[in-house]
């Protein structure tokens, strides 16, 4: 019951939310866009066209209208995922068919290199703060500092400079080789091309959760009913698993979450290093050519991305957390 | 105990892994050896040639076509009433075997080739000439309706099968330009209201794309390729090629990549580095790649803020948006000191890479007839000193000492407003070579980095004194002309320029009886330009074209325009006609997944060698281990 | 951007000094010269923390130098008769690029402007989150509800997407970036801020202070600000560190300011350019490389600035 009351507040808090964004949304691409989209579309696209056509397409893109009623067909748009037509990219093709067939590949890329890095930062976290300055904390301190500080453009460019361009073991960029390959040697293209994208993404954030869950778990080891069994004579190994790495994993499920609108964005660098063909490359490319169509499209769907995520990570929380339970 | 059974499964899991990778690796190497032998084999006697673009096409109607990859397809789908001439780009012979104009010049009678007929079989004749142009008139459809000169012509009219009449209200050499209006068969679209004509999608099922060119549409897989197939029965003769091939890539390293492979073999690169590096590897002999440079048919400009609403002269736009322009650009000398400031042959060496040339007049060289060459004492070169020199008999001093000259006017220091392209990715880059050449002569700029809607608010509300911008003119200078005349401003005018006696040029040379006659007026038209510096053309740069000169051949001897003309995709297509393969085909090659392959081997022995461990440590104790 | 491991606040005991003739303005300084001396000593000890600030203290002088360094170095217009895309060499000990500009003199450059941004923007996002943390934690429910769920909106607002339109909207521009960095990084703080303010409100001192009289003003400045003060700096150490990183993210995608080089902007002319395929390391180098030290730098300072102010993590 308690669970139930928890999830249905979260749920409601996350459509408040979304809502306050995608209000965000509507002043940013419809109230704040500086020039009139269709002149500057004109302009840009080179095609002549004489005021009444103008009119025509400003009718047709839904701006003749007064605001409010604006704001309201728009909020719906967004909601159903209507992004229009893109103006600059590619000229009157759907917004939404652009993303889709894009979003297989960034979700391959993303979905496992995130379960990568909460894995072995996870793990390593709390065998470091464990053993404390022990060799294996020293020197996953030391190397997680270093990839923190690193931004993750920066080391997907050293693998392709060591790896590809020097070593030739990897391609340089892309998804798949140029020749379309069959069966299962497609799918070993298509794991040959993520590799070194998918190595940039995992060490790109495996530090960052090395040291939170670390700090984390001395957080929680320093807790005097952590002491309490100590001293009681419980084992060392039963005190980590039943007591401490539970309640430290909480505090490291929300941090994580947190970190997810992060991840996208090392996303969006890392397909532009790679020239991978998913939805960060998609963004980058209308933001070159200034498609705001794209770009607000990028802008919902990294919300609504982001908010998934917490919503996840609360599930979680309520599935480890039996004080939700009981509520 | 547990953990002997652990350590097992983990060893067992290591193994698989490894056997796996293992069998991959040989699979690998077994369907390469067979693709490649796959491809050694003969496909169609024609062959398909295939083109890789990174711009997509989102419509092949006739009339609202707009990108480039459009034109292409409509190039080798429809015929025009002229052809492009493969040098001039002037007007010859093609559906028109030949013309005459009348004494008065307000009547142009053509004679049409007899025996045409359409895609589908049917005959084409000068009634659907009449038909199409008409059509474009009646419903103002498209583009290249300027093309009919809508203003003067008085009648279009087929009086045979084989005889186009074109009467005019004043003597006009508009019907020689030649005409960039598709022919359309009135067979199919007769009945199509306007509204019908134009609408989406154009090309289906039950309204095929029926033209008289060399090729027709056949398939198209949106967002991914387009495929034409040859016409054998075409008047100008059957293509070698059975079938013409586009596929559409996401950047420009990947479509380099597919051509380096032979999965395409032809494409025009926007990226003068990945050119550089073709052509490099081109010299060293190591790939069957030939790169071309191609003509220089856009140029980039510097335009000034010319609306003084003072002016007695300025466009009645201009009056209603005086904007915020600095007055000191009014002042010829000033403009003349910049031109004299910028180094055009280091831009084009140093930003576009030597693949270009340094700009004059606003008509590109590539269309050789209309295009005006300065003479030598008229041309301005590069010269700090003769700058610096023009500013100071002028009367601009550093009244102030801070190494900036001052307006004698308003005793202002001359700072402009420099506004460069977002969306361009050599806009920062010259303006920061104009700013530093500029402050050498004395005067400031303040540099912005804007998005193209950006840009157009401030140029629509003459908020700015200096951009860069660029045009890619038809080969007939009609349009790009007309960018300049005063009625442009608020439209298409880049600086709201008003000078009446160049309005009065236009007018001229739209209703100039004869080309020679048009052309002397265009070239004076360019000089006036040239000597005002209402904008300046900074370079002409060329295009960038690589093919697999190993699989095809008849490209390079029949560019267009010559000399130095596009390998493909020209105006009137010439080269789709004498493309062929080269005798024995090129093997395509596999790519090696060789690093995945070892990464995942040395992977799975690890994992063999941890269960190993896990499996040998069985012995010792949980509270050992604490 | 990333996040900061959890950092909890301390207790501030007040020392017991004998009897003087100082006046308590005199006392109370002398308490917190001798907190910063104490706090010093420790720091001093920590490795970590120490090569951190000499790293730091590096880029700083690198970064005043360029204030009077040779401003022809980065004209084009000027070394246009140089090497182009040259690898380093006694000359040019960082190689040049392709204008034929030292790759050393543009990375000094943007010392300068990397540092400058990241650390407006982090004093932005310091300011922002603390005071916005403060009042939540400290003022009634309502005012702490509303203000919660606005942190909760720009905590989810994805800052890359939402930079990348407010700069290609607003221009590029680098206070532009500032702003947009300081405006979508103040949520964490706040946060912190706030769980820290709820944590000390409740401490009887404070309550003792508010029975005696003490306006609202007065209880926060003079008891809960100098509790968090530590808390706050360590924190505001990190947040330049992203601060740092998401400049470089933005100019990476071509936001930056094209006057104003940072060394985000380095990377992506580099790069665009194709240094990777033309096999100019060293033009993409110099300026990863700096970015690395002087995140690494803030970051480790930060660290161990938390070692000592977390008890908890201090000593076991």
């Amino acid at each position: 019951m308690g669970t139930a009351k928890y999830l249905l507040g979260k749920l409601g808090q996350l459509f408040i939310t979304l809502i306050l964004v995608l209000s965000l949304a509507f002043l940013l691409f419809r109230v704040w866009q500086p020039g009139d989209p269709v002149a500057t579309w004109a302009k840009a696209s080179g095609a002549k066209l004489n005021a009444e056509q103008l009119d025509q397409i400003r009718h047709e893109w839904g701006l003749d209208v007064p605001l409010p009623r604006q704001y309201v067909s728009y909020m719906g748009q967004m909601l159903t995922f209507n992004f229009g037509t893109s103006t600059i990219l590619n000229p009157q093709e759907s917004v939404s068919s652009m993303f889709w067939s894009r979003m297989a590949k960034s979700a391959i890329l993303i979905v496992t290199s995130t379960f990568a890095a909460i894995a072995i930062g996870v793990l390593l976290g709390i065998y470091g703060g464990w053993k404390r300055q022990g060799k294996v904390d020293q020197a996953s301190m030391s190397s997680s500092m270093i990839l923190y500080a690193m931004p993750e453009f920066v080391l997907g460019m050293i693998f392709i400079l060591i790896f590809a361009a020097t070593l030739h073991w990897f391609p340089v960029s892309l998804y798949e080789s140029p020749i379309p390959k069959t069966g299962l040697s497609h799918w070993t293209d298509v794991i040959n091309h993520m590799a070194l994208p998918w190595l940039t993404l995992t060490l790109a954030y495996v530090g960052e959760f090395y040291l939170v869950m670390r700090s984390s778990l001395l957080d929680v080891l320093g807790e005097e009913y952590i002491a309490l069994a100590r001293a009681k004579g419980v084992r060392e190994k039963y005190v980590l698993r039943k007591h401490a790495v539970p309640n430290a994993l909480l505090p490291t499920i929300t941090l994580v979450a947190l970190s997810f609108g992060f991840i996208l964005s090392g996303v969006i660098t890392v397909e532009l290093v790679f020239s991978y063909p998913g939805v960060g490359k998609l963004s980058v490319d209308a933001l070159r050519q200034r498609d705001f169509a794209v770009l607000q499209a990028t802008f919902v769907i990294s919300v609504i991305a982001v908010l998934l995520a917490n919503f996840i990570a609360d599930l979680t929380y309520a599935y480890l957390d039996p004080r939700v339970r009981r509520a | 105990m547990r953990t002997v059974r652990k350590g097992l499964l983990v060893s067992l899991s290591g193994l698989i892994i490894v056997l796996l990778a293992a069998g991959t690796a040989w699979a690998q190497s077994a369907s390469a050896k067979a693709s490649a032998s796959a491809s050694a084999s003969a496909g169609d006697s024609g062959g398909t040639f295939i083109e890789g673009t990174i711009n997509n096409m989102s419509t092949v109607n006739p009339w609202k076509a707009i990108e480039s990859p459009e034109y292409e397809v409509l190039a080798l789908n429809f015929d025009l009433l002229e052809n492009f001439d493969k040098s001039t780009l002037q007007a010859a012979p093609g559906v028109a075997t030949s013309w005459t104009q009348s004494p008065d010049g307000m009547t142009w009678t053509f004679d049409i080739r007899p025996g045409m007929t359409w895609q589908d079989g049917q005959p084409f004749t000068a009634k659907d000439i009449a038909w199409t142009y008409n059509k474009t008139l009646d419903c103002k459809l498209g583009n290249s309706l300027d093309y009919l000169v809508p203003e003067f012509t008085k009648s279009i009219t087929a009086p045979s099968d084989t005889q186009l009449v074109w009467t005019t209200k004043v003597p006009t050499s508009a019907p020689i330009r030649p005409p960039w209006v598709y022919i359309a068969p009135e067979h199919i679209y007769g009945n199509d209201t306007c509204d019908e004509i134009s609408k989406e999608p154009f090309f289906t099922e039950g309204h095929p794309m029926v033209g008289s060119g060399p090729f027709q549409l056949t398939d198209w897989v949106k967002g991914q390729s387009w495929t034409m197939t040859a016409n054998p029965n075409y008047w100008g003769g059957a293509p070698h090629i059975s079938q013409f091939k586009v596929v559409l890539y996401d950047n420009s390293e990947a479509m380099v990549n597919a051509l380096k492979a032979g999965e395409i073999d032809y494409t025009n690169l926007g990226s003068v580095d990945l050119f550089n590096q073709l052509q490099s590897e081109s010299q060293s002999g190591s790939t069957n790649i030939t790169t071309h440079v191609g003509p220089a048919v856009t140029f980039g400009q510097m335009s000034f803020n010319m609306c003084d609403p003072t002016s007695p002269d300025a466009a009645a736009y201009c009056k209603n948006n005086p904007g915020t322009g600095n007055p000191a650009l009014r002042d010829p000398a000033v403009r003349t000191a910049i031109s004299w400031a910028i180094d055009r042959q280091t831009i084009v060496d140093k930003v576009l890479a030597g693949y270009g040339e340094p700009g004059t007049t606003i008509v590109p060289p590539f269309s050789s007839f209309y295009h005006y060459n300065p003479t030598p004492d008229e041309t301005i070169g590069f010269d700090i000193n003769k700058a610096k020199q023009i500013l100071a008999d002028a009367g601009y001093k550093d009244t102030d000492g801070n190494g900036i000259l001052n307006d004698p006017k308003t005793g202002q220091d001359l700072n402009f407003r420099f506004i460069l392209r977002a969306e361009s990715d050599i806009g920062a880059r010259l303006g920061q070579y104009i700013s530093g050449w500029l402050k050498q002569i004395g005067i400031a700029t303040t540099s912005e980095v804007v998005s193209d809607g950006k840009l157009s608010q401030a140029w629509l509300s003459n908020d700015y004194d200096m951009y860069i911008w660029g045009w890619g003119p038809d080969p007939d200078p009609d349009f790009i002309l007309s960018t300049f005349t005063s009625g442009q401003c608020g439209t298409w005018s880049d600086t709201c320029y008003s000078n009446p006696q160049y309005d009065k040029l236009y007018k001229e040379q739209q209703t100039a009886a004869t080309p020679q006659d048009r052309q002397a007026i265009v070239f004076k038209m360019q000089d006036i330009l040239y000597k005002d510096i209402p904008e300046i053309v900074l370079y002409y740069d060329k295009s960038l074209e690589a093919y697999n000169s190993q699989k095809w051949t008849g490209l390079e001897d029949n560019t267009s325009p010559q000399p130095d003309g596009f390998l493909w995709n020209q105006y009137t297509p010439y080269s789709a006609l004498t493309v062929q393969l080269r005798s024995g085909a090129s093997a395509s090659s596999g790519g090696t997944t060789s690093g995945l392959l070892i990464i995942v081997g040395i992977l799975g022995a690890i994992v063999v060698i941890v269960g190993i461990v896990m499996v040998a440590r069985r012995g010792k104790s949980e509270e050992d281990l604490a | 951007m990333k996040t900061e491991p959890a950092i909890t606040a301390p207790e501030v005991q007040t020392p017991v000094l004998p009897p003087t003739k100082l006046t308590p303005r005199q006392l109370r300084r002398a308490r917190h010269r001798r907190t910063l001396g104490r706090f010093w000593q420790q720091f001093r000890q920590s490795k970590m923390g120490m090569i951190g600030l000499a790293i730091l203290i590096f880029y700083a002088g690198v970064a005043i130098f360029s204030i009077f360094a040779n401003k022809g170095a980065l004209d084009p217009t000027i070394t246009t008769n140089g090497p182009r895309l040259a690898g380093p060499s006694l000359h040019y000990p960082l190689g040049t690029q392709i204008d034929g500009i030292s790759v050393l003199s543009l990375t000094i450059e943007g010392a300068r402007i990397s540092l400058f941004v990241g650390l407006s923007a982090a004093l932005i996002s310091m300011l922002l989150g603390t005071l916005i943390g403060m009042w939540a934690g400290y003022k009634s429910s309502v005012h702490d509800a509303i203000l919660m769920r606005i942190t909760d909106v720009f905590l989810v607002l994805p800052w890359l997407a939402l930079a990348i339109v407010l700069a290609a909207m607003f221009g590029q521009n680098f206070w532009i970036i500032i702003i947009i960095i300081g405006l979508t990084s103040w949520a964490g703080t706040a946060r912190l801020v706030r769980a820290q303010v709820l944590s000390v409100k409740e401490r009887t001192y404070i309550e003792r202070s508010r029975a005696l009289g003490a306006s609202d003003a007065h209880v926060v400045l003079k008891h809960i600000t100098p509790n968090l003060m530590p808390i706050i700096f360590a924190n505001t150490i990190l947040t330049i560190a992203i601060a740092i990183l998401s400049e470089s993210q933005l100019s990476f995608l071509g936001l930056g300011d094209p006057n104003a080089k940072s060394w985000g902007t380095l990377i992506e002319e580099a790069f665009n350019h194709g240094a990777l395929t033309l096999h100019a390391w060293w033009w993409l180098m110099a300026p990863s490389i700096s970015i690395v030290l002087v995140v690494l730098g803030f970051t480790m300072v930060g660290f161990a600035m938390d070692e000592i102010v977390n008890p908890r993590i201090r000593e076991r």
